[in-house]
């Protein structure tokens, strides 16, 4: 039978190569302990599974994920609702990825689990609340299904022109275009404070993270491609990312062509502007796809982890409180892989875990570097927690630079 | 059962009144008859052709959660089995029924004071190290599985680790233990049973006969495991230190020898490896000063609690391999081990720090050597120290006989110097998904473990259908007493069926 899944045979335990290998079932991506208990730094993973966390049952865990595609791909199982809920349920955070080293080259443990639900996809149609983000962004080009379309920009940013000057593109992705337009006018204000020449796209398209964490690969793949075509046609050099997840998937994709930047990489190569005094403690929360994915296709290929950290020590008074859960290890707040639309509760669940663990830091500000990401951890905000104040990185450096 | 027919539903043999009498009893959130748990279940570490599955899986929140279970278990004589983290075959539920997840009782309790931790039976060996870290404390045997290895199976099997040069195994250094039975009765032996009173836990002595021993490798027999104690000693990792020596292959009674000198020095540890379980550290280039002739590999861990204590165990180690031939290799200690003398920037370097205490972890042999070769096949045994050369031999021969003594197969030696036992574990890599490896592993283990099991092995997650009746039968009496013990607690039989009796 042919499968997607033939690219990766190799960790399949495929027959007709060697080597060929796979889980072993030694339990490390699951089991209630860090990985490694004598190492402080880089190991802080107690609770490693978004999914596991939350149901506490084996079947939901990545040596489930990875046994299922195994059997699977041996045609030992085939797809049905259990094997549709277990695969779906996975985050795509990249967590797995740093637990198990068995997976290593140019591919990725988690990266098994996206190809197999494209797999599940492509024979069983989109799952749960899926269906809407494939339907929205096959019918209105965005995950919102917004259909009459407000530039973000008008009067803050000039639009791409044909023959312009485009080198510089700011991508802002479908939730700070339709949802958090403050935030994309935050970037394009750090941009012009930095002097950057840029532009952004009045019909700017959907990057496709969405549709390729629903499993449709081929709406996903049309859609980088209109970025890259958009890329091309208007002369873009530089493509520079507000969401992490489209850094990663531009990155991945386009990385080839054009040079992609996430906005705190972008910001962070240039010379240190004049800050006007922050006062407040915060806490910095990395994202899944800035440091664990980056746009790499192997695990530990790309961490935007620093960069971040470096922008915010510009700003005078900003007292940076480390989360225990940072940096590689950092906690997926459950917005990741689609969760939001198809595991709301498993979503919010984990975002609130996230937002205890900042409130009982003490911190007033909870920072963070991806609008999506901000925009379901504002959802998910309880009452209990009104006072802890929810940023983008960008919203936090707009409002420093002096005037 | 096949697992088309596991997934199409068919053959559970528990009843359902059972079922709903366990939700009841747990909560139905606790309680899963979904084929995807009852096969991810079903899996173990090293053993993953031997598929059979429970009926229902079950998560106790308490160990009067376990009594309830068995209680219930007992009433309808639906077979129990109860599993940690892992699995190592011991656990694989081979008459179906009733299968509890212990990694729900994962409480830790940290008695600094009495330099004691109490632990839950599924609680994570890798947090309990973690958080006796914190008080400068440790449990000095460190299993190097992963961190879903729990306290009570390494407790049962019993387990060994960094550490049990010095230290013996995990069994040896605990001092209580807590067990709940058939019945639904739940005691309390050695340093457990005192727990009530005043003075708590602390000394597994309590008064009158001491019985934490008896729960050692019951693997589900009798009865569960539900709670455990462990005495600790200090400990900071900046006390350990690594070296490295390889001998030649035909200096392998020198090197048997060299290892047996060492564990009457009382050494922290010393670990035992061939040729085959470093290729692939050499394949990936991680380590590139290698002697083309070496085939035996000794890694040592010393733990001194002062740089002259520190120094004193490395000129006693370089002492003992320069007598009998051994070659230093610093390279392999720092990538393969970890740090040859403390450093603090040691865990800021690109690599995983520790690469040996992480098995499956990036820079780890256990991933190394299963994407360069598959899956892990592996025995494991205690012998005394006059036999090294013999059981070495013996793996070889058998290799050769059924054609895995190749780099395909890396059929490797990973061995434990224990204080009172030479601890070996063989491997053999292959591809569960072909029939010819399937075949040459069966081969191996009907030709490998006989003879062993004749000349009187003990066995780490010892089974009968592993390891033959004969490994239990040459017990004498003794197995038939444990037999009538077995009968007076678990009179229906209903523990863990097929795996002693």
């Amino acid at each position: 039978m042919a499968t997607l899944l033939e690219p990766y045979k190799r960790w399949l335990y495929a027959v007709d190569i060697h080597p060929s290998a796979g889980c072993v079932a030694c339990g490390n991506c699951y089991g209630r302990g860090p990985a490694n208990w004598l190492a402080d730094e880089h190991n802080t993973a107690d609770w490693k599974c978004v999914p596991f966390d939350y149901y506490g049952w084996r079947s939901y865990t990545p040596s489930s994920f990875w046994e299922l595609a195994t059997k699977y791909y041996h045609g030992q199982i085939s797809i049905d609702e259990e094997v549709r809920v277990r695969l779906f349920s996975c985050a795509q955070c990249g967590l797995c990825d740093e637990v198990c080293g068995i997976v290593a080259g140019d591919q990725r443990l988690s990266e098994i689990f996206r190809v197999f639900r494209a797999e599940i996809y492509e024979r069983t149609g989109p799952f749960r609340g899926l269906a809407e983000i494939v339907k929205n962004v096959r019918e209105a080009g965005n995950i919102y299904g917004v259909r009459e379309r407000r530039f973000w920009g008008d009067g803050v940013v000039k639009p791409v022109e044909e023959g312009g000057k485009n080198e510089i593109l700011l991508y802002v992705g479908d939730t700070a275009y339709y949802k958090l337009p403050q935030i994309a006018q935050a970037a394009a204000n750090v941009l012009k404070m930095l002097n950057v020449g840029f532009t952004a796209l009045k019909d700017e398209p959907n990057s496709g993270y969405e549709l390729e964490m629903a499993g449709d690969f081929k709406g996903a793949k049309a859609q980088w491609e209109k970025v890259r075509d958009a890329c091309r046609k208007n002369g873009v050099k530089t493509l520079v990312c507000l969401g992490a997840q489209d850094y990663h998937v531009l990155k991945r994709e386009l990385g080839g062509e054009i040079q992609v930047h996430h906005i705190t990489t972008f910001i962070a190569s240039k010379t240190k502007p004049n800050l006007r005094r922050y006062t407040g403690r915060a806490a910095y929360h990395d994202p899944c796809y800035l440091a664990r994915h980056a746009g790499s296709r192997s695990a530990r290929g790309a961490r935007v982890i620093e960069e971040p950290r470096r922008i915010l020590s510009w700003i005078p008074g900003l007292e940076i409180v480390e989360l225990r859960h940072k940096g590689r290890w950092t906690w997926c707040v459950g917005e990741c892989g689609g969760l939001p639309w198809s595991f709301p509760d498993l979503a919010r669940w984990r975002a609130e875990k996230l937002i205890m663990e900042a409130a009982e830091l003490g911190v007033d500000k909870l920072i963070t570097a991806s609008p999506p990401e901000l925009l379901h951890l504002r959802n998910s905000l309880g009452k209990n927690h009104v006072g802890l104040e929810i940023l983008d990185i960008c919203e936090v450096l707009a409002d420093s630079i002096s005037r | 059962m096949s697992l088309r027919d596991l997934q199409e539903g068919r053959l559970v043999s528990t009843p359902p009144s059972v079922i709903s009498q366990l939700k009841t009893a747990l909560g139905e959130e606790n309680v899963s008859t979904d084929w995807t748990e009852r096969f991810m279940y079903a899996r173990s570490l090293a053993w993953p052709f031997l598929m059979k599955f429970p009926d229902v899986v079950v998560r106790p929140r308490s160990p009067m959660d376990v009594a309830q279970i068995l209680r219930i278990a007992n009433r309808h004589k639906v077979p129990v089995v109860a599993k940690g983290g892992i699995g190592e075959g011991a656990s694989v539920p081979l008459e179906g029924g009733i299968l509890i997840d212990l990694t729900t009782l994962n409480r830790i309790e940290v008695h600094p004071e009495d330099k004691v931790v109490v632990v839950e039976a599924g609680a994570s060996w890798h947090q309990m190290l973690a958080d006796l870290r914190k008080y400068d404390l440790t449990v000095p045997i460190w299993p190097t599985y992963e961190s879903a290895a729990v306290a009570s199976a390494a407790f049962v099997n019993p387990s060994h680790g960094y550490g049990s040069t010095r230290y013996g195994v995990v069994a040896d250094l605990c001092i209580g233990a807590e067990i709940a039975f058939p019945n639904g009765e739940i005691i309390r032996t050695g340093a457990l049973a005192n727990e009530a009173t005043e003075f708590g836990v602390f000394y597994r002595y309590p008064n009158g006969p001491e019985f934490t021993g008896l729960w050692t490798q019951i693997e589900s027999n009798f009865g569960v495991i539900t709670r455990l104690a462990f005495k600790t000693i200090d400990f900071k990792k900046e006390w350990l230190a690594t070296q490295y020596f390889t001998f030649r292959r035909d200096q392998l009674d020198a090197c048997g020898k060299a290892i047996f000198k060492l564990v009457r020095h009382e050494i922290f540890d010393v670990h035992f490896n061939d040729r085959w379980w470093v290729l692939p550290a050499i394949w990936e280039g991680v380590v590139k000063d290698m002697p083309e002739d070496a085939w035996f590999h000794i890694s040592i861990i010393n733990f001194g609690r002062t740089d002259a204590e520190l120094r004193a165990q490395e000129e006693i180690c370089r002492s003992v391999m320069n007598e009998y031939g051994g070659k230093e290799n610093m390279e392999a200690a720092e990538k393969l081990v970890g740090p040859t003398r403390w450093r603090p920037d040691y865990e800021r370097q690109p690599a995983e720090p520790w690469p040996a205490w992480n098995l499956v972890g990036h820079d780890s042999w256990g991933s190394r050597n299963t994407r360069n070769s598959g899956m892990w096949f592996t025995t494991s045994q205690h012998f005394p120290y006059r036999f090294f050369n013999e059981v070495y031999e013996h793996h070889e021969r058998v290799c050769k006989e059924v054609g895995v003594w190749s780099e395909r197969y890396l059929p490797w030696h990973d061995s434990f110097a224990c204080r009172d036992s030479f601890k070996t574990e063989t491997f053999i890599m292959y591809n569960p998904y072909n029939p010819e490896d399937m075949k040459k592993v069966g081969e191996y283990l009907r030709k490998f473990f006989p003879v062993i099991v004749k000349k009187g092995a003990s066995f780490h997650g010892l089974t009968i259908q592993f390891h033959g009746k004969a490994a239990m039968e040459k017990l004498g009496p003794l197995y038939e007493w444990m037999k009538r013990l077995r009968d007076m607690v678990d009179p229906n039989q209903i523990m863990n069926p097929g795996t002693l009796f």
